[in-house]
């Protein structure tokens, strides 16, 4: 039942932003759908009468005749017509569809919180609504399609109509040769998209192993390690079974269809034969007979049309669902105080925090309390939390457990924008923005994207100066997809602590910032780079723990939890898990 | 032109993969074109003989004749229709089942160098995930597009037949009614084209929307707006050009319609006129106006199929430059190397489309079992080294050889031997724990011992120690159970793979970027403990790993700088020096480089001394 009323309410919300959204084309597609509609269901009516008078005329029935041509030539002319009206909706449709569906969808993705981007059923929904807006405009689609079956059923009525006001024994023919196939057709229809759904993992793996074959990184490994075969003997193998299972279902569908073919034959013919039969007898004029074979034409047609179209009436409301149901992924959750710039420190009390779907928590009761103005270096082995850790203290994941406060402010109860204003970032998997060079320093405080003298700064520290030049100023386009200068790793890792350095925040996170620099480059912009955040609170996450002793603070962490903290000098002399990672890593360099 | 030749080549394709449904298809899909035309004639030849009998009372015969063969064609008339249905779903599956895997084979005979070639990944991108659609869907588009043509075609020759001036009014219509369309179609895809940049911008930002670090920091940057004002930017770019276009389309298309109506009622009007005059029979009358609405729906149909077509075989052109590309070169068939020493003579190499070399003269030779260390800047020329080693580029110049031998010519199993990788950009496979090793030697594929090992040396036991599926758990996001890993946990996925591989040299590029100190400290250590017999090519900005190796290259501006130990480069002035020092000297407890950094003289008294020593460096090696 809920499962029912959640689907009317996605077919309500796609009405409604149809209206919202493209009034233009409801209506214009209403209006024509109607006009054309009463023509058409008009049109068996019509003909019958024109050919009943046909073989009889005389003095009195010939301007009657005359003026049904008339007629005729409307009913004929008028659909072509209406033709134009829905190319132009379709083209309104298409120019505004990402305007309109697109940046409803992406905009509300703007707000999802950011654990959420880890499970593979939020990524799955993410795709499958777009494909459905995108590539299947799920929306005005299912319109358009209730549209036309509703018109091709109007027709097949009027034409039961017709036949029956002929003669009562042509009506059950009539009637038997649609429904039947119909409801196969449907039945079909449903069998395919079960069997189709059933294999979405299947058919995602063959997409991504195809993918590898076509992208230059595996292609790179496969041919120095020679597993190429490997690959591809596994694609054709969970290939053969996808293909398989489409081989049964389209041949269970063709025997279902063969039913179906032989019932509307048997009908049709019988009908013909029976009309045949009547006009024989005398009960059937010619030109009714005539009729009863026009009749019976224009109803294949509407069948064919009205199963074509049910059938993909009930695929576009699929996908109209796929579409709204990602409405449904749940957004972050936002306080309402009001945040005031930290003055003293940021305290964690006995945080825990564990990932959508994971067994055991990532955070494992953290207590750490960071000072105003402090420098705190955060090391630990891979998976331990350190990364996690930084999403806590930042406010874009959220604690299960314990709390995280900016004074006394609970992150939980203020308004993150705020927040976030206050911090800044450098990420270890940076962001390559295909956008100009200013946008991608920038993009972290765009207000002050013409502030030139700060760019400068910021790009002398980093020591892109020469590459500002090299590519053709600012203002160049990046990503060769764009036309734009392709940049090195190294480079690219440039421009991301220059964004990180370029917003003027309180707090800042660098996460490995220099993973990809070479060493003399590395010294020189962290060097550069430890005299700018002077007086701003800053957390520095790295592997290279040779910068911990420059830090104010070294926070160890271990499964989870903090298992040291103090200075570099306190905790090496105390010959814990730090001491241990400081000598592992200095003992090469000494 | 173009559009007749990919039709053509689709054909082919298809014939070759699926002759037997190719024919069948072609035949169920040709001959219902003469139905709608046969059911005019018969349906009127019906009536008339109907009228006879009516006013006579004679002529059962001639009227039993079309009326048993209108209802045997309608009857074949479905079957067709049924098993084309069908028949389009066999040729489907068919084409995977066969046209697939030689797809896959041609990817694998391209030359590497293509993959990295804008032109040909935008071939790619564009023949798609499955190119055997296209093909399918342009053969079947185009016998479609053929079937209603003949039929239309059919159908009015039969309106011909029954008055000369329905016949002249074809061509006077039919033709710039044709032509209009075509016009039509061809404006629509100008427009499509025209909005490719703007919709590839649009594709780019949901790259990022959908990303979740760019997510996290569009959240702490407040850059939403951004990305909002430059998506609406590129939407209205997309509509704004739709609408520019769109005006032309649909004026050609309301020509063409209207001529398109003005010939029906054209025909409505002559047909009633000569039948008032009794120079139509009632049968002519009947059938003729009978089936205006079929032709109606036809001809609206027959301007989408040929539409789709004509989009079709754009698409099969993709694939015609796909199977255009060039296929490698390489010959990979020597079986014996002579010795197992790796050696670059006078190699010179410049990246295909691009000016400046990145490699000049480079000579070096590295002997069985030697473990040497590449060290320069960002960009001097490293991981080139490393692509021309593992033989996926040809260089420009000299040769690169293993044992003796061209490494492109090398046969398959004894390059595993030889050599194995572990690069910059390592993947990160959506495979099974077991598969993401093994891929480093399949032959080790079900060795659960070997696998363990590999994985337990590359300090990634806990991968499958912690999971209740061990070695068969999935990564990464495409199962549903699947789980993604930390960089540094793929990393040690990546390293377990070359441990695997057991080749005689294994290249190491940036193998400790995301690892922690722990991890890195223990590779290293397991590097020179393991592969004592091995030999190792290692690529590092930490120099930690150049220390460990028997010899050490300084690769700058595309030449070998210096050559030497750890302690020979560390007694000359050069860039190695340099580099050591500042990296080294983030431990040095003695030097007072805390107060230095926070100083606010801080010019760094080291950098300053490594700026003078890179003088002399260069003064030593001019």
């Amino acid at each position: 039942m809920g499962e029912k009323r959640r689907r009317n309410a996605y077919f309500l919300r796609a009405i409604r932003d149809l209206f919202r959204f493209m009034p233009f084309l409801l209506w214009g597609k209403l209006t024509a759908s109607v006009v054309e509609g009463i023509l058409q269901v008009w049109l068996p009516v019509l003909t019958a009468e024109i050919f009943e008078l046909a073989p009889q005329l005389n003095d009195v029935n010939t301007s009657i005749f005359r003026r049904k041509i008339m007629l005729l030539c409307i009913c004929v002319a008028f659909p072509a017509l209406c033709s134009v009206t829905l190319r132009a909706v379709g083209l309104y449709g298409d120019c505004r569809k990402e305007k309109c569906y697109g940046w409803n969808m992406y905009g509300y993705a703007r707000r999802l919180r950011l654990e959420a981007l880890e499970e593979p059923k939020v990524l799955d929904r993410f795709r499958k609504a777009d494909a459905a807006y995108s590539r299947h405009l799920a929306a005005s689609r299912m319109f358009s399609y209730l549209l036309m079956d509703l018109e091709a059923a109007l027709v097949c009525i009027s034409t039961f109509f017709v036949v029956g006001s002929f003669s009562a024994w042509l009506l059950p023919g009539a009637v038997c040769s649609v429904l039947p196939h119909l409801f196969l057709d449907i039945l079909s229809e449903k069998r395919r998209s079960n069997t189709y759904r059933g294999q979405s993992g299947k058919r995602r793996r063959l997409k991504y192993l195809w993918r590898l074959f076509c992208t230059k990184e595996p292609v790179k490994e496969m041919r120095t390690m020679g597993f190429e075969d490997y690959l591809k003997e596994k694609w054709v193998a969970s290939n053969v079974e996808v293909v398989k299972e489409m081989e049964e279902l389209e041949l269970r569908a063709m025997r279902l269809s063969a039913v179906g073919v032989l019932v509307k034959n048997g009908c049709y013919v019988a009908n013909v034969a029976i009309a045949l039969l009547l006009m024989l007898r005398g009960e059937l004029a010619v030109g009714q007979f005539a009729a009863c074979l026009t009749a019976f034409g224009l109803l294949q047609d509407n069948l064919f049309m009205l199963s074509t179209f049910v059938v993909r009436f009930v695929q576009s409301c699929h996908h109209v669902e796929e579409y709204y149901a990602f409405f449904y992924t749940e957004t972050e959750e936002t306080g309402t105080a009001a945040y005031r710039p930290f003055a003293r420190e940021i305290t964690l009390r006995d945080v825990h925090f564990r990932y959508p779907g994971a067994g055991q928590d990532a955070l494992d009761g953290v207590n750490l309390t960071v000072g105003k103005g402090e420098r705190v270096a955060v090391v630990g082995v891979n998976g331990s939390g350190k990364t996690t850790l930084s999403k806590v203290l930042t406010g874009v994941y959220h604690a299960s457990s314990g709390s995280v406060c900016f004074d006394e402010q609970n992150v939980a109860e203020i308004r993150r924008e705020e927040l976030y204003r206050d911090i800044s970032l450098v990420q270890q998997d940076f962001v390559h923005y295909n956008f100009s060079l200013r946008e991608n320093i920038c993009v972290s405080d765009f207000s002050r994207r013409e502030d030139e003298k700060r760019i400068r700064e910021v790009a002398g520290i980093v020591g892109i100066q020469e590459l500002v030049q090299g590519i053709g100023g600012l203002d160049s386009q990046l990503g060769r997809e764009f036309g734009g200068s392709e940049l090195s790793g190294g480079e690219w890792q440039k421009v991301a602590i220059a964004r990180g350095l370029f917003k003027d925040s309180t707090l800042i996170v660098l996460d490995e910032p220099a993973s990809a620099l070479d060493p003399l480059v590395e010294y020189e912009i962290l060097t550069g780079f430890l005299n700018m955040i002077q007086g701003k609170t800053s957390v520095i996450i790295s592997h290279r723990v040779g910068i911990c002793r420059h830090a104010d603070k070294v926070v160890v962490m271990k499964d989870g939890k903090v298992a040291e903290c103090g200075s570099h000098e306190q905790l090496k002399n105390a010959g814990g898990e730090y001491a241990r990672i400081w000598n592992e890593q200095a003992k090469w360099y000494l | 032109m173009k559009v007749v030749r990919n039709c053509a080549l689709s054909c082919r394709l298809i014939f070759r993969y699926a002759p037997g449904n190719a024919l069948l298809y072609l035949l169920v899909c040709t001959v219902p074109g003469f139905f709608s035309g046969l059911r005019v004639i018969l349906v009127q030849s019906l009536v008339d003989s109907g009228v006879a009998y009516a006013a006579g009372g004679q002529g059962m015969e001639t009227m039993l004749l079309p009326g048993i063969f209108l209802v045997g064609m309608l009857f074949m008339w479905f079957v067709f229709e049924w098993l084309q249905v069908y028949q389009d779903k066999v040729l489907e599956t068919k084409l995977i089942r066969r046209m697939a895997p030689d797809i896959l084979d041609k990817l694998n005979r391209l030359e590497y160098a293509s993959f990295e070639a804008e032109e040909v990944q935008g071939i790619l991108q564009r023949i798609g995930e499955e190119p055997w659609l296209h093909v399918k869907e342009c053969f079947t588009g185009s016998l479609q597009a053929a079937h209603s043509l003949l039929s239309i075609g059919f159908m009015l020759g039969v309106y011909a037949a029954v008055s000369h001036w329905i016949g002249a009014g074809i061509f006077l219509v039919a033709i710039p009614m044709l032509a209009m369309n075509f016009a039509a179609t061809k404006k629509l895809h100008g427009i499509i084209w025209d909005t490719t940049p703007q919709t590839r911008r649009i594709e780019d930002l949901k790259r990022l929307l959908q990303d979740k670090n760019a997510m996290y920091e569009m959240k702490i940057f407040g850059s939403q707006e951004m990305i909002a004002e430059k998506w609406s930017r590129a939407s209205d770019g997309v509509e704004a050009e739709i609408k520019k276009g769109g005006g032309k389309v649909l004026a050609l298309e309301g020509g063409s319609k209207l001529l398109n109506v003005t010939y029906f009622v054209f025909i409505i009007i002559t047909l009633s006129y000569l039948f008032l005059h009794g120079r139509v029979t009632v049968g002519q009358f009947a059938s003729v106006a009978g089936s205006l609405n079929s032709i109606t729906k036809q001809i609206f149909s027959a301007s989408w199929t040929v539409t789709g077509t004509f989009r079709n075989a754009l698409n099969v052109e993709f694939y015609r430059e796909f199977l255009a590309i060039q296929e490698r070169t390489d010959i990979r068939n020597t079986v014996s190397p002579i010795h197992g020493d790796i050696v670059f003579e006078n190699v010179s190499f410049t990246y295909p489309g691009t000016e400046r070399p990145v490699l000049k003269n480079v000579t070096f030779r590295i002997k069985a079992g030697e473990r040497v260390a590449f060290v320069g800047e960002n960009g001097a020329g490293k991981s080139t080294i490393v692509k021309l080693l593992c033989g996926l580029y040809e260089p420009d110049g000299g040769s690169v050889l293993a044992g003796g031998v061209n490494v492109r010519d090398l046969s398959e199993p004894l390059r595993k031997k030889l050599l194995s990788a572990v690069f910059q950009d390592f993947q990160k496979y959506e495979l099974t724990l077991r598969e993401n090793v093994a891929l480093g030697d399949i032959g080790c594929m079900w060795e659960d011992g070997r696998i363990k090992k590999a994985l337990e040396l590359a300090g990634a036991a806990e991968l499958y120690l912690q999971e209740e599926k061990g070695l068969e758990r999935s990564l990464g996001h495409l199962e549903a159970d699947g789980k993604d890993l930390s960089r540094g946990q793929w990393q040690r996925v990546a390293i377990a793979r070359a441990f695997l591989a057991d080749a005689a040299f294994c290249v190491l590029d940036e193998p400790a970027a995301a690892l922690d100190p722990l991890a890195e400290s223990r590779m290293y250590e397991n590097f020179l403990r393991i592969f004592r017999k091995n030999g190792a090519i290692m690529i590092s900005h930490r120099l930690a790993s150049a220390k460990m190796a028997d010899r050490i290259m300084v690769l700058d501006g595309g030449r070998i700088v210096q050559n030497g130990s750890h302690e020979q480069l560390m007694r000359e002035e050069g860039v190695y020096r340099n580099m050591y020092l500042a990296q080294s000297s983030w431990y040095q407890e003695d030097t007072g480089m805390r107060e230095v950094v926070r100083g606010e003289t801080a010019s760094g008294v080291l950098a300053q001394d490594a700026q003078s020593e890179n003088a002399g460096g260069g003064g030593n090696h001019g």
